[in-house]
């Protein structure tokens, strides 16, 4: 016990402590790209000794990342701590042009930083999304962001976000990484778009609806929304008036299974894809019969169609895109013993392949009227 | 013969010479002279005079055998030399000679100092018996005998201290107690050679198995009750004379968690508690420390909803977290401190200005920070839970080298700590008896007497933690026994 | 030889479990997946479980070792077969071997505990920190304490198992297909790179004769060994399913990555708990291996179990001084693997064999 005190005495002070007010508190990041320099905001939080919380956000161009670091130290009289960061937020054009496989890289090679910190997409800039002032109620932009994104999580209206999610798919052979696109309305960011990426390289956005339909095909359960506009004739039998626009129905997933099938690897990789989905009606736009068992199925028919429409048009985008975000690459690598399959062959075969997509919908209740 | 009687009243009257209200009353009685050599401090007045005065001049024919034989006394003795009739008179006795005779005849008219019996103060209970023990060891053995009357129930005497003599009392049931526990404990009171012993919580520290320890290692209490249910299981009791206290040996770490109110309650609520107990002890021990820690290490771990509330608050405070977490834990350990030193009531009022008025400024003059207030309130609660004051106090200490391995080495400072406390716990012993167990050793048996309770038909043995030589309590068959319906 | 310890050292049967369990699970399981990822690919689980399939055939042995003769733990035994001085010579190459093992868990530890909280920290002052509470706890311990803090820092640490399924929230369990793929080299090498991590049964040649009831022994030690095998397979299938192979492979503590996503309302980032916690986990380590090295010091030199801990202490303490950089530690570790590889997968058999075979030629002699 004597030398225990000793050895203390001995090591006190090796050890540098990072005082949380004393700390800098970085809550979002964002970089952009300007011409060869990497340019970049951050917010930093600062505690108020009196009164509620402020937020600054500081800006800094520099050649590297750990630079821009050093270049945003000499603005502030705290220690940077990038241990609370929450979101990051990366410019569009920089996504695009350069990727952003070497920025991530560093974050998760910092220990400090959590793999739970969230990925977006800043259109048109990242330091547009950063700066933007209106934050709800949320004491800095970063908390806003991260409860935004935190929010569209939970309800499934995104389908990944986190660091862990984009390395994982960005090292996964055959399959692409999506993060959100924020973009800024009325100076406030908002989520509207899903980014999507080839590797790390961002390439094209897709709707939230739409991508509704790629956390349906890429996961097993969900749980969401979907709003989706069928032709009149198709539930013709139901309706009372017979004619009229387009009917809206917005129905609540309540469980989904997917399954997707390699069938056949030559000449191209064929897969089939088998959705079975139990739902809940919660809207229907046009005023309608009493739905029962022997005509439930007309409204279910309809709505099959009308969602392999709409998947079919979205893979087709994917594949223009050249984007991969359901992982059909990953099914065939590993179906197909002794396969080192690479990024550019998929996406070779991905261009040619063919998907072939059955929806199985089941009402299972149409709320407490029939 | 006259010659050596004389000789004999001087030699006790110059053992006690220094004792002004020594009195050597002379009698005439029958042509014989009686002496009779009291102090008159100690005796009972009406007791002297007509039990033994008056009887001795109603005496026809008298003598010591004879006065020894019909004196209507409880407790009469012969004494053979004049020094151990001195310390009898020492204890309260009168001592009786008589002309011609050699030896002596002592008559126990002692009345002792002595409070009440009242209500149990440092160890209270909601339900159950009320009564604590006192400073005589007489009226103590008396509650015990009231409480236990198994005929097995041994109550074994020893005299410790060379100057100034205690009386020692080890009890426990015959048949049950470990016979090698009992050993141990008659052996290291003999082995004890010293010159005085003041009350059991010095003589608790003398047998200790580990002296630079600083935990506990028997558990003292006032509680008749509990005395009685630690020896009906087991348990050996040592009562010592002059002292409220008894001790209660060998004792595990989690005794000192139990109260017997565990035993009142129904099985439910007192598992309940003991675990708010254990939960408020744990908390108690750490809670300051990983404030510190976090604060001063690893704020990554503070999640985003608390950052700003504990961020805000500590932006006023221009001390680093450990000074801040000292400087608050030494606040309360006054306050603590100072109003066990004042009067009842004026100790609580001093608790709560204390405890209001310093937190609400020190917080706003940017001391200390609120979340701190709060944490180290807590922690004061946490350690006031432990039903053993000695335990409390141990807790409340430990937290401080606990903080410091906080503020040295974050989190791993405060793991350090734990491990140093569970090996050391590991190394602990009472009575030579792991310090433990149930714990370690394992008894799975005991858990439901160490850390939760069962109801009552599951305690149909024994704790085997206190090697009890017969364990069985009643039978678990009957006790299990179930019924049909409508039977 | 030695004399067997009597009741008042000796432990119950069922802290074998805990012994041997405690023994194994150390530093190895925190990145064990990489290491067998790298040879066995998505086959890694396979790896691990073959692994423990031999670990149980092998303590099997020993216990067959120990029972068949009169020589109830390793270093007597050495001196039984080899005769004094090559009988020393094996004896010494065992308490190397716990030396190693021993510092390898120093360093591992103390380089885990800098990279992710302490970066600042000198490497010194965690090893020094390390020894001093082995040394503090087996002065005045002995073997009775080990076997206690074993007991009580598996059941401290044993929840968070309970976490460890909740990276399965991202899982992609096709990472896992297809099954078999791997070539039995690639699946031998699997095998060999989990030693390291499985290590740790061998202390049953030490703690044998310290056990009451010598026939539960085996029971227990198989039983501990089948939760580690457990342990270890679900952390492998969970680091397969949870990383992209690529990912994987350049994870080097996946374990303690995957918790870097677990977070509850009141702590963000668990990890900063299971380093501080693991010291608790690393803790029977450092005292089994410890107490092992005493007894053999007590064997080779006949000296007092206390000196040996002070000399064992101190090497061991300069043995991790010379160490610096991540990479050469790696190479210890692999080494100290490669070493435990042979001395405890392989040699078990051997010595079975030799000890049957002079126990036949004494008998026949008679």
């Amino acid at each position: 016990m004597k030398w225990f005190i000793v050895v203390m005495l001995l090591l006190s002070g090796c050890v540098s402590p990072r005082v949380l007010e004393r700390q800098g508190i970085i809550t979002a990041t964002g970089f952009d790209k300007k011409g060869k320099m990497y340019e970049g905001g951050s917010v930093m939080l600062s505690f108020k000794k009196m009164g509620s919380s402020m937020s600054e956000v500081i800006e800094a161009t520099n050649k590297t990342s750990k630079g821009f670091r050093q270049d945003l130290e000499a603005q502030t009289s705290h220690d940077l701590g990038s241990g609370q960061i929450r979101v990051v937020v990366y410019g569009k054009e920089l996504a695009e042009k350069d990727g952003i496989f070497g920025l991530t890289d560093t974050l998760q090679r910092d220990a400090n930083i959590g793999s739970l910190v969230y990925l977006a997409v800043g259109e048109p800039s990242a330091k547009q999304v950063i700066k933007s002032k209106k934050h709800e109620d949320t004491p800095d932009i970063g908390t806003y962001l991260y409860r935004l994104i935190e929010k569209n999580l939970r309800s499934e209206s995104l389908l990944a976000a986190t660091l862990h999610e984009f390395i994982h798919s960005y090292y996964d052979v055959g399959k692409d990484a999506v993060l959100p696109c924020l973009s800024v309305r009325d100076d406030k960011p908002i989520i509207e778009k899903v980014a999507l990426f080839r590797g790390d390289k961002f390439v094209g956005t897709v709707r939230l609806d739409e991508s509704f339909y790629i956390k349906m095909l890429s996961s097993e359960y969900n749980t969401g929304l979907k709003n989706m506009t069928v032709s009149r004739e198709d539930v013709a039998p139901l309706l009372i008036k017979k004619k009229g626009k387009k009917v809206n129905i917005v129905i609540n997933e309540i469980k989904t299974k997917r399954k997707i099938k390699l069938i056949s690897q030559k000449p191209t990789p064929h897969f089939r894809v088998t959705v079975n989905m139990q739902t809940e009606i919660l809207e229907i736009s046009d005023k309608t019969k009493p739905i029962m068992k022997d005509n439930v199925h007309i409204l279910e028919r309809a709505i099959e169609k009308q969602m392999k429409k709409e998947i079919d048009q979205l893979l087709v985008k994917l594949k223009r895109y050249e984007t991969d975000p359901i992982g059909f690459g990953q099914i065939y690598d590993h179906s197909v013993r002794k396969l080192q399959l690479t990024d550019k062959q998929w996406l070779q075969l991905y261009k040619d392949a063919r998907i072939d997509v059955d929806v199985n919908v089941s009402i299972l209740r149409t709320g407490t009227i029939d | 013969m006259w010659f050596s009687k004389k000789n004999r009243v001087d030699e006790v009257v110059k053992q006690l010479a220094h004792s002004p209200d020594f009195m050597c009353r002379r009698i005439e009685c029958k042509g014989k002279a009686v002496s009779v050599l009291f102090l008159s401090n100690l005796i009972n007045h009406a007791h002297l005079q007509q039990n033994v005065l008056a009887f001795i001049h109603e005496q026809e024919h008298i003598s010591i055998e004879q006065l020894a034989r019909c004196l209507p006394i409880g407790a009469v003795s012969i004494c053979e030399t004049e020094k151990e009739m001195a310390s009898y008179i020492r204890d309260g006795w009168a001592g009786i000679y008589i002309e011609k005779e050699k030896r002596g005849l002592v008559v126990n008219i002692a009345e002792k100092v002595e409070r009440s019996l009242e209500k149990a103060e440092t160890e209270s209970l909601v339900l159950g018996p009320k009564m604590s023990f006192t400073e005589s060891i007489d009226t103590n053995i008396r509650i015990l005998r009231q409480n236990i009357t198994d005929q097995k129930l041994v109550t074994e005497k020893m005299t410790i201290g060379v100057r100034n003599p205690l009386d020692v009392r080890v009890v426990y049931i015959e048949d049950i107690a470990d016979q090698t526990n009992v050993q141990t404990v008659k052996q290291r009171l003999t082995e004890l050679q010293i010159d005085e012993v003041i009350d059991s919580s010095i003589l608790a520290q003398l047998l200790d198995d580990h002296a630079y320890t600083i935990f506990p290692q028997y558990l003292l209490t006032e509680l008749p009750d509990r005395l009685a249910y630690s020896l009906m299981k087991g348990r050996i009791g040592i009562f010592v004379d002059r002292s409220p206290t008894v001790i209660i040996c060998p004792t595990t770490f989690f005794s000192f968690f139990e109260t017997t109110e565990d035993v009142y309650l129904r099985w439910t609520m007192s598992t309940v508690l003991r675990a708010v107990r254990m939960l408020g002890i744990f908390a108690s021990i750490f809670l300051s420390p990983l404030y510190v820690a976090v604060i001063t290490y690893h704020y990554e771990v503070i999640p985003s909803a608390l950052l700003l509330t504990i961020g805000e608050s500590r932006s006023r405070v221009p001390f680093p977290p450990v000074i801040e977490a000292l400087f608050l834990e030494f606040m309360i350990e006054l306050l603590r401190e100072a109003g066990a030193r004042l009067p009842t009531k004026v100790g609580q009022t001093m608790g709560i200005v204390g405890g209001i008025v310093l937190g609400q400024a020190a917080v706003e003059a940017g001391f200390t920070s609120n979340v701190l207030i709060i944490i180290v309130a807590l922690s004061a609660l946490g350690s006031f839970t432990a039903p053993s004051y000695e335990m409390g106090a141990t807790i409340r200490i430990l937290r401080f080298p606990i903080i410091l391995l906080a503020a040295l080495w974050g989190l791993i400072g405060i793991f350090i700590g734990v491990s140093l406390l569970l090996i050391h716990l590991l190394k602990l012993t009472s009575l030579g008896r792991p310090y433990l167990s149930p714990m370690y050793p394992f008894r799975f048996a005991d858990m439901k007497y160490a850390l939760i309770r069962l109801p009552i038909k599951f305690y149909n043995e024994r704790p085997k933690t206190n090697r009890p030589q017969n364990s069985r309590r009643f039978s678990w068959r009957e006790a299990m026994k179930r019924k049909d319906l409508d039977e | 030889m030695m004399k067997t310890p009597n009741e008042r050292l000796s432990v119950n049967a069922y802290l074998v479990f805990f012994l041997v369990h405690t023994a194994q699970i150390g530093l190895g399981i925190v990145g064990v997946q990489r290491v067998i990822f790298v040879e066995a690919r998505q086959d890694a689980w396979i790896a691990v479980l073959i692994s423990g399939l031999w670990i149980h055939l092998i303590v099997f042995v020993i216990c067959q070792t120990l029972k068949s003769s009169e020589h109830d733990n390793i270093f007597s035994l050495h001196t039984f077969v080899y005769g004094r001085v090559l009988g020393w010579i094996m004896n010494a190459a065992v308490v190397v071997y716990f030396l190693m093992a021993y510092t390898s868990i120093l360093l591992g530890y103390v380089e885990m505990a800098l990279t992710w909280m302490y970066p600042d920290f000198p490497l010194w002052g965690g090893a020094l920190i390390l020894v001093l509470l082995t040394v503090y706890a087996l002065y005045g311990g002995g073997f009775r304490l080990v076997a206690g803090v074993s007991f009580l820092t598996f059941f401290m640490a044993i929840w968070i198992v309970v976490v460890v399924f909740q990276p399965l929230k991202y899982a992609e369990w096709i990472h896992l297909l297809p099954i078999l793929e791997a070539t039995p080299k690639q699946m031998m090498n699997g095998v060999l790179k989990t030693s390291y991590t499985m290590l740790g049964f061998e202390v049953l040649y030490i703690i044998y004769p310290f056990v009451k009831e010598k026939e539960r022994v085996h029971r227990y030690a198989q039983l501990g060994v089948l939760l580690t095998t457990f342990l270890v397979a679900i952390v492998t299938v969970i680091a397969i399913v949870f990383f992209s192979p690529k990912q994987l492979d350049v994870t080097i503590w996946a374990s303690l990555s995957m918790f870097t996503i677990v977070k509850f309302p009141f702590i963000e980032r668990f990890e900063y708990i299971v380093i501080p916690l693991w010291l608790l986990v690393i803790l029977p380590n450092l005292l089994l291996f410890m107490w092992a090295m005493t007894r053999g010091g007590k064997a080779l030199f006949h000296i007092k179990q206390k000196y040996g801990l002070f000399i064992f202490a101190c090497l061991s303490f300069f043995v991790a001084m010379m160490f610096e950089k991540r990479a050469t530690i790696n190479e210890f570790i692999d080494q100290v693997g490669w070493y435990g590889f042979w001395l405890s997968f392989v040699y078990p058999f051997f010595l079975y064999v030799f000890v049957r075979m002079k126990t036949w030629a004494k008998g026949s002699a008679k």
